[in-house]
């Protein structure tokens, strides 16, 4: 065979070939009737007691039913439990409970078993398990129950409406098996087979399911992808119908046309939680903590790390809570003139230092650095393993350090921030402010109290620079051509209900 | 040859032990708050203790290695503290995926980085710089930027071939096939880059020796002295560089897998230790050492069949 025939042959077995994987390529793409979503993380066990919020609601919601639903705006609807009740004083919801609800192995859902599950959840020693510790849960008959808690509780609703109420089979309660394999009353059912942990998880839809208007795909697989060039990769040649990106890889996303659903669930910035100046003495004096909050530059910090993309802030409340109020975003104007002096009026004449953990994003602590350099506080970065961040900031031993917080209701904001023992008060700083609206909320915590004493919160952390927020961090969630969804209130990404096919 | 295999178990076993044992230990120096870990930022001290107490993590850091190593032993790995999954079953899971991408990588670069290896030291002059200069620009360029080229190309531009993804053999063997060929083949660029390198170098020694000449002037046929003896001689460099390659590609094979979302070992290893899951970093470790001693055998072996002076 000659040079120009083996050329020729050459080509045409390329051509062959790639005649042969163009073929190949609609079998790439999942079926209308499949919802192939990519997670950024998988379940840890499958028991709903270890259920957590953010990215691991949809998985737990494809099987399991709470006894309240959360619409994507934030309001409740009757699921499990067909009303609900809670008394004057919020430390105790009476719920009346569906009938004629079948769990995927045969077993009937009832009071007894909506019991047991409450109980296993305030005993399981889950990430949630403290949202309703030492609880107690009374059956009164086959389709009531009371929860009665130590503390008042305005907001139960919401955590019935997220982590606290997944119903699992009775037959598999209690059982190791359900730690890896789920059995509940939910719209889908558990492909065992299909699903391996850490990969995937794929269930189908449950036939027998009480409320077909929540089904609307007959297969529904969660990719666990934790890179977010293989989540945008997998979204543009259509392996997977939705994702969360970020923002580096969201303007190529919206470059080809996929959908994008914006929203502002975290705020980032800056805590400091040594307000009583036991480890920085500096930080025990407001004009100091002003300062800081002047110093920084949350434009150019926004440019930096986000792309210029999110909503510049100097609150820790969203703009969709009842706590928000428009005149503090703009409390802390950048303004170095200004910091210097509050620094002088502070007894901090000419700054002082400061140690931190080191953010994972380098770029964040060089430029932040930089920006409290200039008004004379030297930070000392502390490096830490990424994965290890969140712990050296709870151990107590830093003054100050740069997190990324969850835009809660005002409650679950409140017990996170403000309360003596709030998961990120982390050196229990009390104040009379904070503490004359928890006892008001002690005493009345209807809603209207709630939101008041909320907006009095939210002015003292502004105002006393106990958290000192650089902007709100855009979670940009992209959907293909052929799934849509909504935004869910206060939570990371979509609820699994929310998707639709687009009919495309 | 019993003795000496008998003799490659006995310093394995020992290998194995001794890494085993460091990883524990570093596992524990640099170990984070697992059960903080586990129940989330928002779980109470109480919580945390509660967990710690359920893992074992309140004992004796040598009470706690005996254990695990005692159940090792008996093939008893346990299960994850965060998936609770049983460990061998994980690994066994996704060790195909990681075997079957370096394996083939390891493969199809073995006959790449030869063929160029030879053809640049037989031909020498500007096939020799051509060869030498794209397995430099081979080596230079990342795998991952590579990945990301293909995929960009082939999967999104094209839609030929799936971005990420894995799919079982026994599943569909066609799609099985697709989903391999782009990890694949960023795989195997850098590999063949150093493997020609090592196999042009070795094989112009060998055609420099004096009984190449003798061959030569026999007349007996270049092409059977080069495939017959040549190759032969010097098969064992080459070997030797692709069995470090493999090792290596074990641990590089993460960057692969995660650009590719292949649930492989390499992004069990690296998410397991970033969490802290001593158990399952554990087991991944015996696996991954267990397969790097194997492999060095298995290349003993070649080289002594290929060499009977090696085996001595």
């Amino acid at each position: 065979m000659n040079l120009s025939k083996r050329i020729g042959a050459g080509l045409v077995a390329l051509a062959l070939a790639g005649s042969a994987l163009t073929g190949a390529t609609p079998a790439l793409a999942a079926n209308k009737t499949d919802l192939v979503l990519g997670s950024l993380l998988d379940v840890k066990s499958w028991d709903p007691s270890q259920a957590d919020i953010g990215h691991m609601a949809p998985l737990y919601q494809a099987v399991y039913d709470n006894l309240i639903l959360r619409t994507p705006d934030g309001k409740y609807k009757p699921n499990l439990a067909t009303s609900w009740k809670l008394n004057a004083d919020n430390t105790e919801m009476t719920l009346k409970l569906r009938t004629g609800v079948k769990f995927t192995d045969g077993a009937s859902f009832d009071a007894t078993v909506a019991k047991a599950n409450l109980d296993n959840f305030i005993k399981g020693n889950g990430p949630q398990a403290g949202t309703m510790a030492g609880a107690t849960v009374a059956v009164v008959d086959s389709t009531t129950i009371t929860i009665k808690l130590v503390d008042p509780n305005p907001e139960l609703a919401y955590y019935l409406s997220t982590t606290d109420s997944y119903m699992a089979s009775p037959k598999a309660l209690g059982t190791a098996g359900l730690k890896t394999t789920p059995v509940g009353s939910g719209p889908y059912i558990f492909d065992a087979a299909a699903s391996s942990a850490g990969a995937q998880e794929v269930f189908t839809a449950n036939p027998n399911y009480w409320d077909k208007s929540k089904i609307k795909f007959k297969k529904v697989t969660f990719k666990v992808m934790s890179d977010v060039t293989a989540r945008l990769n997998a979204l543009l040649s259509g392996q997977i119908d939705a994702t969360l990106l970020d923002t580096k890889t969201s303007p190529t996303a919206k470059s080809r046309k996929m959908t994008q659903y914006l929203s502002n669930v975290d705020w980032q910035g800056l805590l400091i939680f040594d307000r009583a100046g036991k480890i920085n003495p500096a930080l025990k004096n407001v004009k100091v903590r002003q300062a800081i909050a002047h110093a920084i530059n949350r434009p150019a910090l926004l440019k930096a790390l986000q792309n210029g993309q999110g909503e510049l802030t100097n609150q820790v409340f969203a703009k969709s809570s009842p706590a928000y109020d428009t005149a503090l975003d703009k409390r802390y104007p950048f303004d170095i003139k200004k910091a210097k002096q509050l620094l002088t009026e502070g007894n901090a004449t000419g700054g002082f230092d400061l140690t931190m953990p080191a953010w994972p994003d380098p770029t964040m602590n060089a430029v932040l650095g930089d920006q409290l350099k200039a008004v004379g506080i030297n930070v000392t970065w502390v490096q830490t393993p990424a994965a290890d961040y969140r712990n050296a900031l709870k151990t107590g031993k830093y003054a100050a350090g740069l997190f990324q917080l969850f835009q809660g209701t005002p409650w679950v904001a409140i017990n996170q921030m403000a309360t003596p023992n709030g998961s990120w008060n982390i050196l229990k700083s009390t104040d009379p402010v904070i503490d004359k609206a928890l006892n008001s909320l002690k005493d009345n915590a209807s809603e209207k109290n709630l939101n008041a004493q909320a907006k009095v919160i939210n002015k003292f952390l502004t105002e006393s620079a106990w958290y000192i927020p650089f902007y709100r961090v855009p979670q940009l969630f992209f959907t293909g051509p052929r799934v849509k969804t909504a935004n869910q209130a206060q939570n990371a990404i979509p609820y699994l209900y929310s998707y639709a096919p687009t009919g495309k | 040859m019993i003795a000496f295999i008998a003799r490659r178990f006995g310093s394995g076993a020992l290998l194995l032990l001794i890494i085993t044992t460091i990883a524990y230990f570093l596992m524990f120096f640099s170990a984070t708050n697992v059960a903080m870990n586990i129940l989330g930022e928002d779980a109470t001290s109480e919580a945390i203790l509660a967990k710690q107490q359920e893992l074992g993590l309140d004992l004796p850091i040598f009470e706690r290695y005996w254990a695990w190593l005692t159940h090792a032993v008996t093939g008893d790995f346990g299960i994850s503290w965060f998936t609770n999954e049983d460990i061998v079953k994980t690994i066994l899971a996704r060790l195909p995926i990681t075997m079957t991408l370096v394996i083939g990588a390891i493969l199809i670069a073995a006959v790449l980085a030869t063929i160029l290896g030879m053809t640049a030291a037989v031909k020498g002059g500007a096939v020799d710089r051509l060869v030498q200069f794209l397995a430099i620009a081979g080596f230079a360029v990342p795998n991952f930027v590579v990945a990301i080229f293909l995929v960009t190309m082939f999967a999104i531009n094209w839609a030929l071939l799936p971005a990420t993804g894995w799919v079982p053999i026994e599943e569909d063997p066609t799609q099985w096939f697709l989903s391999l060929v782009l990890p694949t083949s960023a795989l195997v660029l850098a590999t063949v880059a150093s493997a020609a390198q090592q196999i042009r170098s070795a094989i112009k020694a060998v055609l420099e020796k004096d009984w190449v000449r003798t061959l030569t002037s026999r007349g007996i046929p270049r092409r059977e002295i080069l495939f017959k003896h040549v190759l032969r001689s010097a098969a064992p460099a080459g070997l030797t560089v692709l069995s470090l390659q493999f090792v290596g590609m074990l641990g590089g094979a993460v960057i692969i897998e995660s650009i590719f979302a292949l649930p492989g070992l390499g992004s069990l290893a690296v998410e397991s230790t970033s969490k802290g899951d001593t158990p399952v970093v554990m087991g991944v470790v015996v696996f991954t050492v267990v397969i790097v001693i194997l492999v060095n055998l298995v290349v003993d072996l070649i080289n002594g069949w290929l060499n009977p002076k090696v085996r001595v």
